[in-house]
């Protein structure tokens, strides 16, 4: 009987991929406070991000390098797409999220329609979201897509190698990315009179108004910055998977509700922690529980029933704490009352 | 007696297509207390709301220093000098106090809102120990006290208050009322106070508006009806 411990690589893999899942949990905590309406087509948000950074590098490489620019340039657009991918990505993503707001939840809405009618329309924006997005790709008639089966920018990506461990340029991105714009959206809620004022208009809409507060634009800006977080997200984490799809949003909103649900669905601190958590059980934790389980003699793939977990972390804060980490950090911040 | 700042003419007015109000007129005059009195579900809180345009207003006008404010949103009665005091969710529990006073300076210039701040934390120095506070975290009493100093950091000249003194403890309730007379007397504000505890209110103030089902029973001095033997027994459980 012997314990194979997950490798330090694949701890690194794990805190990306948490960290990504951390960024999208706090976008859908941010709408969800908004709107008071889970968006299912949040997940395919950050796909936006990744298609978006797909084609943009795809435009890089077709002009620095098929058309000769790249004498001058060398290698390095490739470590500046890690800072140009991301900032496009924010800035696209954050105004289709935008859209999604000013076109399907605001009208629908101001007509009285519910929760479950808006739900229900999140996901229709879902579903054509995706259908643009796998067209999209498609038809992108350029060298590089023709030139890989199935896009992926895996390729793209640059090794490090420090203290014996390697890994992709990527991988460490993402997490100093992730706690960069949660520190940057932490700022700009409590430090500037705007954020102060969104809060604000999250929380009493009514007396915002009555004080002179402009709420729609609150509303407007909250959902550019769910989706900006959600695009970001996503284009860094393109470069980690092969064979990108559109359709995998489908399984990627349900880590994303995991997490944002273990948060706790009012904070998006809570959101934060609770994505990252999610994430990390996903992959480490459940190759982890596959080792031992290999140890004692019983070898079951767990990594193919990832989001099982996720799923059961939802179970179980649902029964024993439905108001997530944040109501349970402030229960034990009152001494349990 | 002084010209009216404002007038409310027949209005009629509800929330989508349940009426609540049923062509109400009163008036209100420069620097005075008009206690609005009634039994519960009279129209007393949807009377205030209309003013400030939170409900559907079928009919009627109410004009605000000759200017015609009816359709108007409520910012930017608020703006021009017309303040409600809501009786709940009438501060933002989640956000600090000084953050609190913030948002209410929110359309005033960074150099005037933290004059006006500092000035409403003067009348209110509880408030001013307590800044980095969330207001959840105040008792009953100091969150009515921030929402009066919200209020106030707008420099309203007409100041509609519903219900200040609901849920508070007697001897806090007593307290406020104190500052709102003192906002009359002191600051030179108009008041218009919605008020369950009739008897206080009508102490307070210097005429007084009976609402009953939706309709106004009663608008004159408030001594006279405090006075009125058959109207107090009726309406206002008053002995």
């Amino acid at each position: 009987m012997m314990l194979v411990l997950p490798s330090t690589e694949y701890l690194i893999y794990s805190i990306a991929y948490g960290s990504s899942l951390a960024l999208l949990c706090m976008g859908l905590t941010l709408t969800y406070m908004v709107t008071k309406v889970p968006n299912f087509a949040h997940a395919t948000l950050a796909i936006t991000g990744s298609a978006v950074t797909l084609l943009l590098i795809d435009r890089i490489y077709h002009v620095f390098y098929l058309e000769g620019g790249a004498s001058s340039l060398g290698k390095t657009p490739y470590y500046t797409l890690y800072l140009i991918a991301p900032i496009s990505a924010f800035l696209i993503v954050g105004l289709v999220a935008l859209i999604q707001y000013l076109l399907v939840l605001r009208p629908l809405s101001s007509r009285g329609v519910g929760v479950i009618g808006l739900m229900i329309a999140t996901l229709a924006f879902d579903i054509i979201l995706v259908n643009i997005l796998t067209l999209t790709l498609y038809l992108m008639p350029t060298a590089y897509f023709g030139k890989l089966i199935g896009p992926s920018l895996k390729g793209f990506d640059v090794s490090v190698s420090a203290l014996g461990i390697s890994t992709s340029f990527s991988r460490l991105a993402l997490p100093v990315i992730a706690v960069t714009l949660a520190i940057a959206l932490h700022l700009f809620l409590t430090r500037t009179k705007f954020g102060v004022s969104l809060r604000a208009a999250i929380e009493n809409p009514d007396l915002a108004r009555v004080l002179g507060i402009n709420v729609d634009l609150a509303y407007m800006t909250s959902w550019f910055i769910a989706g900006g977080l959600a695009g970001a997200s996503g284009a860094l984490y393109i470069f980690m998977v092969e064979n990108f799809k559109p359709a995998v949003a489908s399984l990627v909103i349900v880590s994303v509700f995991a997490g944002s649900i273990l948060g706790g669905l009012g904070s998006i601190y809570g959101a934060l922690l609770g994505g990252f958590l999610v994430g990390v059980t996903e992959t480490f934790v459940v190759v982890l529980i596959q080792n031992i389980l290999a140890a004692y003699g019983l070898p079951i793939t767990l990594t193919h029933y990832q989001r099982l977990f996720s799923l059961l972390i939802v179970i179980v804060m649902l029964l024993l704490a439905p108001q997530g980490l944040t109501g349970l950090i402030s229960r034990v911040g009152r001494g349990g009352r | 007696m002084s010209q009216p700042i404002l007038v409310a003419e027949a209005l009629s007015s509800g929330y989508g297509k349940f009426q609540v109000l049923f062509d109400v007129s009163f008036r209100v005059y420069e620097n005075e207390i008009l206690a609005v009195v009634g039994p519960n579900g009279s129209g007393k809180s949807t009377l205030l709301k209309t003013v400030f345009g939170l409900t559907t207003i079928y009919s009627g006008s109410v004009i605000y220093r000759g200017r015609d404010i009816t359709r108007l949103p409520p910012y930017v009665k608020a703006r021009i000098g017309v303040a409600y005091l809501p009786q709940t969710d009438n501060v933002f529990a989640e956000l600090t106090v000084k953050e609190n006073l913030l948002m209410a300076a929110y359309t005033l210039e960074e150099s005037e809102a933290r004059d006006r701040i500092e000035e409403v934390l003067n009348l209110y120095p509880v408030l001013k120990e307590r800044l980095s506070y969330k207001a959840r975290s105040l008792s009953g009493g100091e969150r009515q006290m921030l929402a009066l100093a919200m209020t106030l950091v707008r420099r309203p000249d007409i100041i509609m208050l519903d219900e200040p003194t609901a849920n508070l403890a007697p001897v806090v309730a007593r307290h406020l009322l104190k500052k709102i007379s003192m906002l009359r007397d002191e600051m030179k504000k108009t008041i218009v106070l919605v008020e369950q505890n009739a008897r206080a209110a009508l102490e307070l103030g210097d005429r007084a508006l009976l609402m009953v089902s939706g309709r106004v029973s009663y608008e004159g001095p408030s001594e006279s009806l405090l006075q009125d033997v058959e109207l107090g027994k009726r309406y206002l459980g008053l002995r």
